[in-house]
């Protein structure tokens, strides 16, 4: 065997293996999925059995809901407290200590047994298909990589082929999975339902405080006489969502953006997160799944060029300076612009542990979400400082180009906010935008004019900041156009003379065109800066007054971690990216083109 | 008559010139501004019309920023936090941007016009994912959370590359027929030579970290890990300090 075969086989192996190891690790996640589900559901039955034989003393109500599925025994097992599952010798199992009416003294554990028609794992077939799919690709990969040169129709066909053998298993181990975790919500519900059906004091087991909820975990709506009810751990707004849907029905019901199981066991309403939605695999199988491509990708492209030993070796060194660059970017922006877009399709919040995967339901109440287009609103108009900062810039640049007395001195000056913390320029502003002891106002006042209420009147507030943003950006921008016009030829406005212009023409046919790249670099840069305005508006007004300054990353800060609802503030900050990028294309493409016409 | 043309030109010259001396010292005045309050006292502070300059200097007002609130450690903690950016920026920036100049290797441009591609995302979007990433890592409220963000700066590799391709290859190829690797080179020859172009995005990278904001006050919980932005944003007082 050659160096270079080696090498390439070696590489194929590398390149092979994050796919299969991808594979086998989707497919193991859906196993998982459904058992850590059913586990939860044999717990969660275990506790109703221990409440309902607590209530009545018998085994006779159990018996109807669990028919040849539980025991008593008189053990008092001392450690056990809450039901825990465990593997019997007739499969999954759970215990659960049962105390006496008064809560006082275990008088022994309930043993219940899951089902033993529900027990099966993941088909066996879907995991053959998924072997012999890996083998396919195996040989796919190792024909598609000996042959770089083949046409690129072939190579991307093959490429089609390879994702479609591997993503088949995955999808359709994910689609059992799902309806496996449908199957086990609808259980779990019925079991609640008729569990509740035959509690012989229906009324005084709904009454306990707390022990309704630990009957089975979950979420029951209690209607109390004044006629308002609630569910005891869900938000307000899924709360009154709830109650409003008309009953008697045992079905899904969708309340606050995310679909609840729900059924009606008069005088109780049960409400149920479905399994579906806390235990689905997809999102994590896609990360594994993209991860597993992008690790692929490296090894495949050196496989190529095994064969030609000089280039292997200049790609290797030239990967191995990118490396610590690469290696950052993908952790802490790529993969994270990733899971942001993740995140925007669940509810998600740091103080609810359940995270549902709710689609695009949270883009669609965002499009109806007036506070965030407002937010939009006065972002876009903030961003109108941009095109006066460089006006302004590109005067002082002028004037000061071409001459030396002073122009260190002016140029420190100016350069003096740039470089300055941000957040003590913003107070010193706000003091002197201050109604009463400002310093502008008595100026003001000097010549005639009446006090403005620069930040605490919501039609002058964004101005105020958006006048303190021109002074912020105007040094650094002057500094930039003086580069671009240093580089302009002295030539080209020496012929502009010899032809009979005057200063205007001159500027208008040389100066303009000639800046028109740093002109383009400061408009793009300042307007995607603008676009992320945070600092200034923190500090001065945080976005009020009455919201007039409520920019969109102030908006986003506010929803994130002030509210916690960062699945919405993800979502936000999506929109906020995709506006970005499509300001910054369209600036690309209307003013690239007009640059290039008049060059 | 050309007289009086070339009278108003000069007198137009000058004007120009004058308005602009007044602009540049008018930047001055906030920071004057800042100076003359940060001596006053409170009551002169809400004096109308305000005082410019104040009767007493009250030096002490400094020493009771400094016990009000722990600046002191406050100025620590931003110290470190720019510069182990400034390192760490220094470090990506140099060996990427050395790749993207000195390397002919497949999918180059590509590559590079990915990384400024994410120029473009904002700060925000990548926020709550870091955020809950350094939580996963236990990294809240420690120099590693607050910065290991920011240790790779696109447009420093972007500054860096630009130098990089104007530094002669004669230099390297002499190290390289010497029998020295490319990291050697890279090392000994290129790096040194490129102390200009790392300056200042040194420069740059120390002040962007220390004008950050958002994610300092995002990432630091306790008063002891605050960086100097984050304490004077949370410290409305009379003092005005810079």
């Amino acid at each position: 065997m050659s160096r270079a075969t080696r090498r390439r086989f070696i590489l194929l192996v590398c390149a092979l293996s994050p796919l299969v190891i991808a594979l086998v690790a989707a497919l193991a996640l859906v196993g998982h999925s459904v058992t850590r589900a059913r586990h939860d559901l044999l717990r969660r039955e275990t506790n109703t059995a221990v409440e309902l034989v607590r209530e009545v003393q018998s085994g006779q109500i159990l018996d109807s809901i669990f028919p040849g599925r539980w025991t008593l025994t008189d053990e008092r097992d001392v450690t056990l407290d809450q039901a825990v599952t465990y593997e019997s010798p007739v499969g999954v199992a759970a215990r659960a200590a049962l105390y006496d009416a008064d809560s006082w003294y275990r008088v022994g554990t309930v043993y219940l047994s899951a089902p033993t028609d529900r027990h099966s794992s993941l088909p066996l077939r879907i995991v053959i298909v998924a072997a012999i799919a890996v083998v396919l690709l195996n040989g796919l990969f190792v024909w598609w990589v000996h042959r770089p040169g083949g046409p690129l129709t072939v190579r991307l066909g093959l490429s089609g082929v390879v994702l479609v053998l591997t993503g088949t298993p995955v999808w359709l181990a994910a689609g059992w999975s799902r309806a496996k975790l449908t199957d086990l919500t609808n259980e779990r519900m019925q079991v609640a339902a008729r569990a509740l059906e035959l509690a012989p004091d229906l009324d005084a087991l709904v009454a306990r405080p707390g022990g309704v909820m630990q009957l089975t975990g979950l979420q029951f709506m209690v209607p109390d006489p004044t006629g308002a009810a609630s569910f005891s751990t869900l938000s307000p707004a899924a709360t009154l969502e709830l109650d409003s849907i008309q009953s008697p029905f045992f079905g899904r019901a969708v309340a606050d953006r995310v679909e609840y199981a729900v059924a009606d066991v008069v005088p109780v309403r049960l409400a149920v997160l479905p399994y579906e939605h806390t235990e689905d695999p997809i999102a994590t199988i896609m990360m594994i799944a993209s991860l597993a491509l992008l690790v692929t990708a490296l090894p495949l492209s050196f496989a190529t060029l095994a064969s030609q030993p000089r280039t292997f070796h200049r790609n290797a060194v030239a990967w191995s300076f990118l490396a610590p660059s690469i290696v950052h970017l993908t952790i802490f922006t790529v993969g994270p612009l990733a899971f942001a877009a993740w995140l925007s399709l669940h509810r998600w919040s740091l103080l609810d542990a359940a995270r549902p995967f709710v689609g695009l339901a949270n883009y669609v109440r965002l499009l109806g979400d007036g506070a965030f287009w407002n937010a939009i609103k006065n972002t876009a108009v903030f961003t109108l400082h941009v095109p006066f900062a460089m006006a302004l810039a590109l005067a002082i640049a002028l004037v000061i180009h071409r001459r030396i007395r002073g122009i260190v001195f002016l140029r420190a000056m100016l350069f003096l906010p740039t470089i300055t913390s941000l957040v003590a320029i913003a107070m010193v502003w706000q003091w002197m935008l201050h109604d009463e002891y400002g310093l502008i106002n008595w100026l003001l006042s000097l010549v005639g004019f009446g006090p403005v209420d620069w930040l605490t009147s919501p039609s002058t507030a964004l101005v105020s900041i958006m006048i303190m943003s021109v002074w912020m950006i105007v040094g650094y921008q002057m500094i930039l156009f003086q580069a671009g016009l240093a580089a302009i030829p002295r030539e080209y406005y020496d012929a502009a003379r010899i032809d009979g212009a005057g200063p205007w023409r001159s500027f208008l046919h040389v100066t303009l065109p000639g800046l028109r790249h740093t002109l383009f670099f400061v408009l793009i840069t300042s307007v995607i800066g603008s676009f992320q305005v945070f600092g200034a508006v923190y500090v001065m007004t945080e976005g009020g007054p009455l919201h007039a300054t409520d920019v969109a990353v102030f908006h986003i800060y506010e929803e994130a971690w002030r509210h916690f609802r960062f699945g919405d503030a993800a979502a936000m900050s999506w929109v906020l990216f995709a506006i970005i990028f499509m300001v910054t294309l369209l600036q690309f493409r209307t003013l690239e083109r007009r640059a290039g016409e008049t060059a | 008559m050309t007289v009086t043309v070339l009278g108003r030109v000069r007198a137009g010259k000058s004007l120009a010139w004058v308005l602009t001396f007044a602009l540049a010292a008018s930047m001055l005045v906030p920071f004057l501004w800042m100076l003359s309050t940060s001596l006053m006292d409170e009551l002169e502070v809400f004096r109308f019309p305000p005082r410019l300059v104040p009767e007493t200097l009250r030096w002490d007002n400094y020493a009771g920023a400094f016990t009000a609130r722990p600046f002191g450690r406050y100025f620590l903690n931003s110290f470190v936090f720019a510069t182990l950016i400034v390192l760490g920026q220094l470090f990506t920036a140099a060996t990427a941007g050395y790749a993207f100049a000195k390397f002919e290797f497949k999918g180059r441009d590509k590559l590079f016009m990915l990384y400024l591609s994410t120029m473009m995302v904002p700060a925000v979007v990548v926020l709550i994912p870091r955020f809950l990433l350094i939580d996963t890592l236990g990294w809240i409220d420690t120099y590693a959370g607050l910065a290991s963000t920011e240790l790779v700066s696109v447009w420093g590799v972007f500054l860096m590359r630009q130098y990089f391709r104007t530094v002669p290859r004669e230099l390297e190829d002499a190290a390289r027929i010497d029998g020295a690797g490319p990291w050697r080179v890279f090392w000994t020859i290129s790096l040194p030579l490129a102390k200009p172009a790392m300056a200042t995005l040194g420069l740059f990278a120390f002040i962007d970290a220390w004008k950050n904001l958002l994610w300092p006050l995002v990432v630091t919980t306790s008063m002891s890990m605050r960086t100097v932005e984050v304490g004077i944003a949370s410290f409305h007082g009379t003092f005005v300090f810079n």
